[in-house]
């Protein structure tokens, strides 16, 4: 019963962004987008904390704009809207098929939306999103939360995947 | 308002990072997560990547440019809020592999399976902020 209602269905699709690598002659190399990409998303956070003050957590950007009577809902709009875009702005540059296996059940998803806006909320306090004025103390926070999200989601992917499925 | 440029820069950015990397794939998040079925170890040189680049600039960089006030943090420590957010966070993690930033820049790419993960997200945070809001 609990795996019909959990049951993680994927249609998978042909998903193939390689398109740098490739032209970089590095086609063998899966952990070139990888590094790279993660690269892409220090440069973002650099910008995003040297140009305005502020943290690109994503959580916390987006649970700003939740909350009403607030002055600094601008910068969130614009930094969501460049998420947004990004993908049509990536293929503009590079002609790519961005089709994805998804989780396609609706109880899962919801459950799972619910649990990753409200964890990121509660873990959040302050910090994510906020103008900080040293990054004193948000590293060692950032970690332990990392820690304990990694745990948590890798025990979950157990559950579903080799418990509930298998 | 040099943040609003900046913002919608770094949002761009930070996007064909996820994409780059191919973090907007759920199934890849969760294969990284599933240490003992299918690992996909690569998602740890998104972290190497992005974690040597930002340190590197948060040591040469400093503080930010903008001489702006900024508010003083109300939490810098460990605390239950911080562990039990975290916790919640990877239980949804794991279920579909979808991180909010992930989520957010796949939404145009049209499934609706994305656009329902996000909905429920943002309920979640708002419902937060209103058992916040109530309990003060």
């Amino acid at each position: 019963m609990i795996s019909a209602v959990f049951y993680h269905m994927t249609d998978v699709i042909d998903f193939n962004p390689d398109f740098l690598a490739k032209s970089c002659g590095m086609a063998n190399l899966t952990a070139f987008p990888d590094l790279a990409g993660g690269a892409l998303i220090g440069v973002a956070v650099l910008i995003l904390w040297l140009f305005a003050g502020r943290i690109a957590y994503v959580g916390g950007i987006l649970g700003g704009l939740c909350e009403q009577f607030r002055g600094d809902m601008a910068w969130r709009l614009f930094f969501v809207a460049g998420l947004l875009l990004s993908p049509l702005v990536y293929r503009l540059l590079a002609p790519t098929r961005f089709e994805l296996a998804v989780p396609s059940s609706p109880v899962l998803l919801v459950a799972a939306g619910f649990l990753v806006g409200f964890g990121a909320s509660l873990a959040d306090g302050e910090g994510g999103g906020r103008a900080w004025p040293s990054l004193r103390g948000l590293g060692l926070r950032a970690f332990v939360a990392t820690i304990f999200v990694m745990v948590a989601a890798a025990v979950t992917v157990y559950f579903f995947r080799h418990l509930v499925r298998g | 308002m040099l943040s609003i440029p900046v913002a919608f820069i770094s949002g761009l950015i930070f996007g064909f990072g996820l994409l780059l990397s191919r973090m907007i794939d759920p199934v890849k998040v969760q294969n990284f997560f599933d240490l003992t079925g299918n690992w996909d170890a690569n998602l740890a040189f998104v972290a190497i990547g992005a974690i040597a680049v930002a340190a590197l600039g948060f040591r040469l960089g400093g503080r930010p440019r903008k001489a702006e006030r900024f508010p003083v943090p109300a939490r810098a420590s460990i605390d239950p809020p911080l562990v039990g957010g975290a916790v919640l966070f990877g239980i949804g993690l794991g279920m579909t592999g979808y991180f909010p930033g992930s989520a957010v820049a796949s939404l145009l790419l049209g499934r609706s399976e994305t656009g329902i993960f996000v909905l429920a997200m943002i309920g979640g945070m708002a419902f937060y902020r209103l058992l916040k809001s109530g309990a003060s």
